[in-house]
């Protein structure tokens, strides 16, 4: 059986080491190098600049090193505003557009997947359409709709439609299940399991790399979404730690040190998520809970 | 075992019959929540755009209807046709670079070499960092005078464009950052290439395959869904390319980063004309919709679905 | 309230009928009706935390003190603000008072956003004659007042005094003309090994406001008292003025524009690395607490028809929809009066001369420099034609990124052209 193959196969084992193999190796790390010099540096240009007098940031040639350091421009910047309930906001939407994301995206995807029906691939299609229209002019028709239910200044607008599915997700999620064989699912269906027991049981571990990546992806989504908590919230106790950052710039004047210093902690999140949360989708393959 | 399993097409007529008008119940009701939502979140805004089209519209004083008027005036518009050439030009360059360099970052950051967790994380950080800070950068590494792209080429005695700055380079500048943001995509492709399963690979080794043989039988068509939807994805996002342009150049110089979306975007919340800007999205909407279109209509002879259900 | 009403409808008409369409099984919820004895005003500005955004807030409690039935509720949208002022508009839940750029002051009159504040300043009895004259006419339109000034800036030249001293030039004083400024700029280029070490200006690039000025010193304009383009865009000052523009640009007194515009945060003049500056207000907070750059303020120079200024203003109307336009009013005259103002003076110019006096802004050296420029300031072609901004605005600045960024093409020619082009679209802008 397959999935006993699978399993199996997935444990390491030592490989012969070739001069080829080395010099591979060896290419790939210089790359692996080379591209994090640069993909770092802006972030070290937002830490260096957290960290200086403001005088300081609008000098050239860039000071890459502050001078003095001013620690404090991280506890001032973080004061200053009401960044506590702002990330208290972000917090509640971001997770609960996760859970509406997770559990819908994954039904709907397993739909669009595996079965079968008149008016299938036209509603697919009306599904990837939903995705080519800019947004710039069904913003006002959509806010007219929420406020027409009542929801303006809630979070609500920012949550609810997250749990009748995200068209990217699913096609992400819907691309993944079609590659998984069948005769997974069709040994299960021989053991009893009914139509939502292989989704939970199969479908999403062996999905969970993609999981993972939608959930990366959904909270970087709520977690940075800018438009829509500032178009649908009007009270500043309401806003999101995106909106709230934007009050260190302004038409004439940018506080870049206190910008900086507080990007560097409202990035933190999904930095740390990313690096902490790889083993789940990089490790999770083997298969779990299938019954022999 | 799982091969006793009858497939549909065997079964008795009418038990065929009942299986599958279980099959499409079971269908409609999986896809329920997003066909509810859209019905109710999505259609509508849409279908109101697509009326404002026909209208002139100023958001401050009621829409009135001039039919055709927007879409002939289009045809007549010559910043609309320049914009149509920026963003088909742009995701001519983007979308085919942009695959390909995202795939070789996600082959990268599959290798088994030490501190991977690290690489990939810094090479997620593009995807992270404030988008603000990532504009000043390319601002400071395009400076024609004294930026560090310029410095670098005189170094070789090269003296580099005005990029982002020069009529000429600015596109194909916005191709370059848009390639450096191409973390998101690797992240795709790395679920893709982790959801291959290491005994196809192990099976091709057995019947004898080079390393070029197992990317080309095992990787690439199993990887082919992941294709699709990146090029699906990619060509979608390209078309509608934004943000680069807005914040950094507002489509100069001289309308040479004047993305469609963009010059909508000013149609819309900067000249105060939202019908013309509506009619100008769903020119762009339909221009997407074929393209795509020819794209899925192809995808059956490349794209192969190890769990397809014909 | 009829009357929203019936605004209100008109505007949702198309996109109800067609978003009710699939609204299906959901209901309508109605809105909460507040029936609290409170008047609750709600305010929408731009403002960031750097800037004003304290001072808005501490104004409003002010008047809250002063007024316990009120409640002031400020939301300050630091980014995106017309796309949200806009989107509420047209759905009928803007703000009673909103906060403008002057592009958009003449639109939102003409198009009946703003109520004519004439009667309620008559009413109010507020002292007119105290604003400056040329800010307090940027709120205005067809000679009415729709916003009153928040604040504003116009133009002036900071200098390195280090710099003038270490070049043995005498420091640039009122009545200085642009040639003299030339001069000056060419003497404080410093080359080293073929690459420009010190500039002599930072000149405004492809800002089209910010080199007003110096259009005006010569004798041309960007669009003509009576709202058309051509045979003022393309004038023979406007091609003198932009001729010695280019000059200085091809003469290497100055960053190129794309320098400039790649420095978003580098301030080359206060790095040290450019001997003037030609800038408004905004960055004098920042050089002031920079170490060792001593600096001065100059108004703008002379030219051959003599001083041009140009203004940066924001200001605020009352949404003609708003339910209590009297208390809105109220609010508005203490945030654009003498107690509001004397607040603002913390960090910006403020519009009434006599607390200008009073907060000493007119005897402060630096803000001298500007305030001698104020009588200078030249109205703004937004107010003579409301599509001005999309039309005649796009067209000069797309000209005048033509002339910097091809140091051969024919100025007259591409001014003329530009005229041409704005004209035909301010005709088909229909408004």
């Amino acid at each position: 059986m397959a999935v006993v193959t699978q399993q199996m196969t997935r444990s390491r084992r030592p490989k012969p080491v070739s001069i080829g193999r080395l010099s591979w190796k060896l290419v790939v790390y210089l790359l692996l190098i080379a591209g994090s010099i640069v993909f770092i540096f802006p972030f070290i240009w937002m830490l260096s600049t957290a960290l200086k007098p403001d005088w300081q940031v609008s000098q050239w040639p860039i000071q890459w090193i502050p001078h003095p350091f001013e620690w404090s421009n991280f506890t001032k910047a973080l004061t200053v505003l009401p960044f506590g309930g702002w990330a208290v906001n972000s917090i509640i939407i971001t997770f609960s557009t996760e859970i509406g994301t997770l559990l819908s995206c994954t039904v709907v995807a397993y739909g669009f997947a595996r079965f079968r029906a008149p008016g299938k691939n036209t509603l697919f299609i009306v599904l990837l359409a939903t995705m080519m229209l800019p947004g710039t002019v069904t913003l006002i028709p959509t806010f007219f709709l929420f406020r027409e239910l009542g929801w303006i200044n809630t979070f609500l607008p920012l949550i609810v439609p997250s749990f009748f599915g995200n068209a990217f997700f699913i096609f992400l999620l819907r691309q993944f299940f079609m590659t998984m064989p069948l005769e997974l699912e069709q040994a299960a269906r021989v053991d009893g399991l009914g139509t939502l027991g292989i989704l939970v049981r199969i479908m999403v571990p062996l999905a969970l790399p993609a999981l993972a990546t939608v959930f990366v992806f959904q909270f970087n989504g709520a977690w940075n979404d800018f438009m829509g908590p500032l178009i649908y919230l009007n009270k500043e106790s309401l806003y999101t730690l995106a909106v709230g950052i934007n009050y260190f710039k302004s038409e004439n004047n940018v506080e870049w040190n206190y910008l900086m210093a507080a990007s560097v902690v409202f990035m933190l999140p999904s930095l740390l998520l990313f690096f902490f949360g790889q083993r789940y989708y990089v490790e999770s393959i083997t298969l779990t809970g299938v019954k022999g | 075992m799982a091969l006793n399993f009858p497939k549909t097409g065997q079964i008795h007529v009418r038990k065929v019959w009942t299986q599958s008008r279980r099959e499409v119940a079971a269908f409609y009701l999986l896809i329920s929540p997003w066909l509810l939502g859209f019905l109710v979140f999505v259609l509508g805004p849409m279908l109101a755009s697509l009326v404002l089209s026909f209208t002139q519209w100023d958001i401050l004083t009621p829409p009135q209807w001039i039919g055709l008027g927007n879409y002939v005036k289009m045809m007549q518009d010559p910043l609309f046709w320049q914009s149509l050439k920026v963003s088909m030009l742009y995701a001519v360059m983007a979308v085919p670079l942009g695959l390909i360099v995202s795939l070789g970052m996600a082959v990268l950051l599959n290798q088994n070499v030490r501190g991977l967790r690290l690489f990939r994380t810094l090479f997620y950080l593009p995807s992270v960092v404030s988008g603000v800070a990532v504009m000043i950068l390319w601002l400071y590494i395009f400076n024609p005078d004294i930026g560090l792209l310029n410095s670098f080429l005189g170094d070789f005695g090269i003296k580099g464009p005005a990029w982002v700055f020069s009529p000429r380079w600015a596109l194909p500048s916005m191709v370059i950052m848009s390639l450096w943001g191409a973390g998101g995509g690797m992240l795709i492709w790395l679920a893709g290439l982790k959801g291959i399963p290491e005994y196809l690979y192990e099976a091709a080794k057995i019947d004898g395959a080079s390393s070029r043989q197992r990317f080309r039988y095992v990787t690439l068509p199993m990887l082919s869904p992941t294709i699709f939807f990146n090029l699906i994805t990619g060509m979608i996002g390209a078309l509608q390319a934004f943000s680069q342009a807005y914040v950094m150049t507002n489509g100069g110089p001289l309308n040479a980063t004047l993305f469609l979306n963009l010059y909508l975007f000013n149609n819309a919340f900067v000249d105060f004309n939202m019908g013309y800007a509506s009619a100008l999205a769903w020119v762009l909407f339909l221009i997407i919709l074929l393209m795509s279109l020819l794209v899925i209509r192809s995808s059956s002879m490349w794209v192969y679905y190890e769990g397809e259900r014909k | 309230m009829s009357r929203e009403l019936s605004r209100k409808m008109k505007s949702t008409m198309v996109l109800s009928s067609a978003s009710m369409l699939t609204l299906l099984g959901v209901g309508l919820v109605a809105a909460p009706a507040n029936a609290a004895s409170q008047i609750t005003i709600t305010v929408s500005n731009y403002e960031g935390q750097g800037t004003s955004l304290t001072d808005e807030q501490l104004i409003a409690q002010e008047y809250m003190k002063l007024h316990p039935n009120v409640k002031i509720e400020i939301d300050s949208i630091p980014n995106n603000y017309l796309t949200k002022i806009l989107t509420e508009i047209a759905a009928g839940t803007a703000p009673d008072i909103m906060e403008v750029g002057d592009g958009q002051v003449s639109e939102f009159a003409q198009k009946g956003i703003f109520v004519n504040l004439g009667p309620y300043i008559k009413a109010a009895h507020v002292n007119l004659k105290d604003y400056y004259p040329t800010v307090l006419k940027t709120g205005m339109y067809n000679g009415q007042v729709y916003t009153m000034p928040k604040d504003w800036s116009n133009l002036a030249i900071y200098y390195n005094k280090t710099m003038f001293e270490k070049a043995h030039l005498a420091l640039p004083k009122p009545g200085w003309t642009w040639q003299q400024l030339f001069a000056d700029a060419k003497k404080l280029t410093v080359m080293n090994n073929g690459k420009t070490s010190q500039w002599g200006i930072v000149l405004p690039g492809t800002w089209s406001r910010g080199m007003e000025p110096l259009l005006y010193a010569f004798g041309g304009t960007t669009i003509g008292p009576n709202g058309k383009y051509v045979g003022y865009m393309n004038s023979k000052g406007s091609v003198s003025a932009l001729t010695f523009y280019r000059q200085m640009y091809n003469a290497g007194v100055a960053p190129s524009p794309a320098t400039v515009q790649g420095f978003q945060g580098v301030d080359m003049f206060q790095a040290g690395k450019a001997a003037m500056n030609l800038t408004g207000i905004w960055p004098m907070q920042n050089y002031l607490r920079t170490p060792h750059l001593s600096f001065g303020v100059a108004p703008m120079p002379k030219g051959p028809a003599g001083y041009g200024n140009a203004i940066c203003y924001a200001g605020y109307g009352i949404n003609s929809a708003a339910p209590n336009k009297q208390a809105a009013y109220d609010f508005l005259k203490f945030l654009t009066g003498p107690q509001g103002e004397r607040i603002q003076a913390n960090y910006a110019f403020v519009s009434l001369r006599s607390v200008a006096k009073t907060s000493g802004q007119t005897t402060n050296p630096l803000m001298k420099g500007f305030l001698e420029g104020v009588p200078s300031i030249h109205e703004l072609g937004s107010l003579v034609n409301p599509t001005y901004v999309s039309t005649g605005s796009t067209d000069f600045g797309n000209a005048l990124t033509t002339i910097l960024l091809k140091p051969n093409s024919n100025i007259r020619q591409t001014l003329t052209q530009a005229a041409q082009l704005a004209e035909k679209q301010s005709k088909t802008a229909t408004n």
